[in-house]
C-alpha cells in the first residue's frame, strides 16, 4: 500500500506566515465539524456534508482575533494516527508539523469515547491541544451529557464546548487559544516494562530536532512504524551513526520486553488497548447517557433506506423525484432567459456597429461569442442551479452513505472498493471533485479504478443537455413531466451500469486484483440548513456557470464564428474538420457537426450542445424564437432523426471527460498512462453503444 | 460464530478480532472493536451488514464482519 501523500502539508509547503502568526491545526474524527468550524471562523467556503470523508486535503484559511493573526489549517478527518489511508497521512502529517502553534481537536459529543481514542494519540503526540466539543445539540436530542469540567481534569488540556454551526462558544476556544502555553498533559501509562523500553528509546532519539514529542516518535518506533524511520531517517540525514544508534537502541528495548515475555508483536496491541481503556475510563466519568427512544426512529429509518427492495426502490423514486423538480422548475426560467438574452443578439450587433467597429468584429461577437454565451447560461444554468441544491440537501441530511451501502455489494462483485459508491455519488455533482475524492479509498488498485470511471457518471454539466434532448426528442408534450424524469432517471442508471462494467473489465485486465475490505460510518440523519443550502448552492451555481460561460463559452462561440466563416479554398474551415469526422459520426449514428461539437466542448460538457447549435445555424438558419422547440427545429432540419437523438444521448452519457477532469486524473494518477485510459474507456464505450444502436435501428426501423 | 451469523438486534461480545493486516487491526481498535466490547448488527445485506458499536454505526463489508468473532 502505497503511503505517500503527496498533496499534503509537509514542513516546505506551509503557507507563508508573517512573524507572530499562529498557526492552528483543526483535526478530529471524520463528520464532527471541523470545516464548519474552519468556515465559521474563516468566513470561507470549504465544501462540509454529512459523511465520513468530505474532506480529502487540507485547506488554509486565516482569521484575526484581538489582533492576534491565526492561520487556521482544516484538516481530512482521521481515525487515530496510525494512518490508513492517504488522506489519514495527509491529516496526521498536518497534526505533527513542527509549526503548528496549537492543535484543535475537534470531538463529536455523540461519540466521545471514540473522539478520545484521536485526543489521546494526539496529546501523546504534540503539545498544545485544545478539545473542542461540537456537536453537543445533537447529542443533548440522543439524551447525552457532557461535563467538560471532568473532561478538562482528566486530560489536562483545555476543553471548550462549541456550536459550529449556529457559531456558539468560540469565546471560550479564542480564549484558550490565546493563552495556550505547553501544559502538563495527560500520558496514557502503557505499564511499567514497556515504559522502561520506551525511555530506552528515548534516550537515544536525544539531539534530534524532532517535531512530534519524543515519547510518542519512541512509541512509534517501537511498533517499527515505517513511515516514522523514514522521517527519523531524513532528520538524521548524514548522520549514519546516530541512526545507528538509535535502531540499536530499539533492539536492545525489545529484548528488554523479551525478558519480560512481550514480543514484537505485541507491542501495538498492548498500546492500542490502553489507549482505548483509558478513553473508555475518561467517557464513562465524564458523559452521562439517559436512554432514549429517538434512535429507534433512526434505526427503522435507516432499516427502510438500506432494505433489500425497499433501498433501490427509494432510490429510484428519489432520483425521479429530483429530476423532476429539476426538469419542471428549470423549464421556465430556461425559456424566459433564451428569450431575454437572445433578444439582445441584435441590439448588441447593433449597439458595436454604432462604436465603429468592423462589421466582421460585430458579427463575430453579437452572433458568435454572445450567442454560445446566451445558449450556455439560458439552457444550462437553471437546470445546473436547481440540481445541484438539492443534491447538496441529500448529502447533507446524510443520504449519501446509504447509497454506498445499497450499492457496494454491486461493485465489490466488478472487484471495485464499495467506497466507490461514494466517488459515484459525488460524480452527479462534478466529475473532478469525484476524482480528487477518490482519496478516501486506500488501495492504489482500487482508487485508479474509481477514478477512471467516473466519467461515466452524469456531472451536473450533461444533465442539462440530457433534459434538453430528452424533451425534444423523447416526450409528446413540449413541457417536461414525469415521464422526462423517468427517462433522465433510466439513463443514469445505465451510465452507472457502465461504469461498473468498466470497474469489472479493469479489474479484470489492466488491474488485477481483489477487493480490500472497508468499513463505513453511517453517519446520524441530520436536519439539513435547507434555506442556507438553497442560498448559498444556488449563488455558488450561477456564478460558477456565469464564469464559466464568460471564459470559456464566450471564448468558444468566438472561435466557432471565425472557423465557420473563415474560408480557406472556398470552404469554412470547420467544414475540413466536420467533413473528416463526417464518416464516423455517420456510422454512430450522429454527424460530423456534432462529433466536432464533442472534441471542441471538451473545457466544459455545457458547452457541447451550444456549440453544436451555433455550428448549425452559422450557415445562416437563423429562428428568432429559440425555446426548446425551436432547438428541436434547428436540429431537425439539419438531419437529427430520433435515432440521431438517442445516439447523442448515449454519447453524452458516454464520451471522454471534460478537460478539467483530465487535468485532474493527472494530477491524482500521476501518469500519463492512467489518463489515457481514462480518456479512451468511455470513449470507446459510448463509440460502441452509439453504432449499435445505429445498426439496429437501421436495421430494424428502415 | 462471526459476525456474519449474528442474529440482527442482539447484543454479543467480540471474542477476537481474526485478521492478520495490523492496520486493520488498529484501525477497528479506534472506532471501538476489540475483544470484549459490544456489537449488535443492526442488519444483515448480502454485500455486507450495518453494525452498532457504542452508539455509531457503520457498514462493514462480508470480509470484515467474518474477521469479527463473536
Ligand atoms: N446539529 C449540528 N450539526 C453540525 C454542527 N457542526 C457541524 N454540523 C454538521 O455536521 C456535518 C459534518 O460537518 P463537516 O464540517 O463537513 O465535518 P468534517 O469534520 O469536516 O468532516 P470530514 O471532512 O469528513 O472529516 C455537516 O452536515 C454539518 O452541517 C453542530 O454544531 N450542530
Ligand atoms: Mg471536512
Amino acid at each position: 500500500m502505497s503511503k505517500t501523500c503527496v498533496y499534503c502539508v509537509n514542513e516546505n509547503s506551509l503557507p507563508h506566515r508573517d512573524s507572530g502568526e499562529k498557526l492552528v491545526v483543526l483535526a478530529g474524527n471524520p463528520n464532527v465539524g471541523k470545516s464548519t468550524l474552519f468556515n465559521a471562523l474563516t468566513g470561507l467556503n470549504q465544501h462540509t456534508g454529512n459523511w465520513s470523508g468530505k474532506t480529502v486535503a487540507t485547506a488554509f484559511g486565516t482569521y484575526t482575533h484581538n489582533a492576534q493573526k491565526y492561520t487556521l489549517v482544516d484538516v481530512p478527518g482521521c481515525y487515530s494516527l496510525k494512518a490508513h489511508s492517504a488522506e489519514e497521512v495527509c491529516a496526521g502529517d498536518a497534526i505533527c508539523s513542527p509549526g503548528a502553534d496549537a492543535v484543535v481537536v475537534v470531538c463529536d459529543a455523540g461519540a466521545i469515547e471514540r473522539n478520545l481514542n484521536l485526543v489521546l494519540q494526539i496529546c501523546e503526540a504534540v503539545s498544545n491541544v485544545v478539545v473542542c466539543i461540537n456537536l453537543a445539540d445533537e447529542a443533548a436530542k440522543n439524551g447525552i451529557k457532557v461535563d467538560t469540567t471532568v473532561l478538562q481534569k482528566e486530560l489536562g488540556v483545555p476543553v471548550v464546548k462549541i456550536n459550529a454551526r449556529k457559531k456558539n462558544g468560540f469565546e471560550a476556544l479564542f480564549e484558550s487559544l490565546a493563552h495556550n502555553q505547553a501544559k502538563r498533559h495527560i500520558a496514557v501509562s502503557y505499564g511499567t516494562c514497556l515504559e522502561k523500553a520506551v525511555r530506552i528509546v528515548q534516550c537515544a532519539l536525544k539531539g534530534l530536532p524532532l517535531f512530534a514529542n519524543d515519547r510518542y516518535i519512541a512509541l512509534r518506533l517501537l511498533e517499527n512504524d515505517n513511515r516514522m524511520w523514514q522521517k527519523i531517517e531524513r532528520l538524521c540525514n548524514n548522520d549514519a551513526l546516530k541512526y545507528a544508534s538509535i535502531v540499536s537502541a530499539r533492539h536492545r528495548a525489545l529484548n528488554f520486553l523479551f525478558d519480560y515475555a512481550i514480543e514484537e508483536n505485541d507491542i501495538s496491541d498492548i498500546i492500542a488497548i490502553n489507549i482505548v481503556r483509558t478513553a473508555g475510563r475518561i467517557s464513562r466519568a465524564a458523559v452521562c447517557t439517559r436512554a432514549d427512544n429517538r434512535s429507534y426512529a433512526h434505526k427503522i429509518t435507516d432499516k427502510i433506506l438500506t432494505g433489500k427492495y425497499t433501498g433501490f426502490a427509494i432510490m429510484l423514486v428519489l432520483l425521479s423525484v429530483v429530476f423532476y423538480i429539476t426538469l419542471k422548475g428549470a423549464n421556465y426560467p430556461s425559456a424566459l432567459l433564451s428569450d431575454l438574452l437572445l433578444s439582445f443578439e441584435v441590439p448588441l450587433y447593433k449597439f458595436l456597429f454604432a462604436l465603429n467597429l468592423p462589421d466582421f468584429v460585430c458579427n463575430m461577437i453579437a452572433f458568435g461569442g454572445y450567442r454560445v454565451l446566451a445558449w450556455v447560461v439560458a439552457v444550462m444554468l437553471p437546470p445546473m442551479a436547481i440540481f445541484f441544491p438539492l443534491f447538496t440537501i441529500l448529502e447533507d441530511v446524510g443520504y449519501l452513505p446509504r447509497v454506498a451501502f445499497n450499492l457496494d455489494k454491486a461493485f465489490k462483485k466488478c472487484n471495485a472498493c464499495g467506497k466507490q459508491a461514494l466517488t459515484t455519488c459525488m460524480g452527479f455533482g462534478c466529475n473532478a471533485a469525484a476524482v480528487t475524492g477518490a482519496r478516501i479509498i486506500d488501495s492504489p488498485r482500487e482508487r485508479l479504478i474509481a477514478i477512471m470511471t467516473n466519467a461515466f457518471i452524469p456531472c451536473n454539466g450533461k444533465f442539462p443537455s440530457l433534459i434538453c434532448l430528452i424533451c425534444v426528442f423523447f416526450t409528446s408534450s413540449q413541457s417536461p413531466n414525469l415521464g422526462s424524469a423517468v427517462i433522465l432517471s433510466l439513463l443514469v442508471v445505465i451510465g452507472v451500469m457502465a461504469s461498473m462494467l468498466a470497474s469489472k473489465i479493469l479489474s479484470k485486465t489492466l488491474l488485477k486484483g481483489v477487493p480490500s475490505s472497508f468499513a463505513l460510518e453511517l453517519p446520524p440523519f441530520r436536519r439539513a440548513q435547507i434555506g442556507q443550502i438553497l442560498v448559498r448552492s444556488l449563488l455558488n451555481r450561477t456564478i460558477f456557470v456565469l464564469f464559466r460561460a464568460a471564459v470559456v463559452a464566450f471564448p468558444s462561440g468566438i472561435i466557432i464564428w471565425l472557423v465557420s466563416n473563415l474560408t480557406l479554398g472556398g470552404e469554412p474551415l470547420i467544414q475540413y474538420l466536420v467533413s473528416f469526422l463526417d464518416p464516423l459520426g455517420k456510422v454512430m449514428g450522429l454527424d460530423g457537426t456534432m462529433l466536432s461539437a464533442f472534441l471542441l466542448g471538451i473545457p466544459a460538457n455545457e458547452i457541447i450542445l451550444p456549440i453544436a447549435l451555433m455550428m448549425y445555424t452559422s450557415g445562416g438558419v437563423l429562428t428568432s424564437n429559440e425555446s426548446f422547440l425551436s432547438i428541436g427545429s434547428i436540429l431537425c432540419a439539419n438531419g437529427w432523426t430520433i435515432t440521431t437523438a438517442i445516439c447523442a444521448v448515449v454519447f453524452f452519457l458516454m464520451h471522454w471527460p471534460c478537460s478539467t477532469t483530465l487535468m485532474t486524473i493527472q494530477k491524482e494518477s500521476g501518469s500519463f498512462k492512467w489518463s489515457a485510459v481514462s480518456f479512451l474507456l468511455p470513449t470507446l464505450f459510448g463509440m460502441a453503444a452509439c453504432i449499435a444502436i445505429n445498426l439496429i435501428s437501421k436495421l430494424f426501423l428502415l | 460464530m462471526n459476525l456474519m451469523q449474528a442474529i440482527e438486534e442482539k447484543e454479543y461480545i467480540i471474542k477476537q478480532i481474526d485478521t492478520d493486516d495490523e492496520e486493520l487491526n488498529a484501525f477497528l481498535f479506534s472506532l471501538g472493536c476489540y475483544s470484549g466490547e459490544s456489537i449488535t448488527v443492526i442488519s444483515h445485506l448480502k454485500g455486507g451488514c450495518i453494525v452498532a458499536i457504542k452508539d455509531s454505526r457503520y457498514n462493514i463489508d462480508n470480509e470484515l464482519a467474518q474477521a469479527i468473532i463473536v
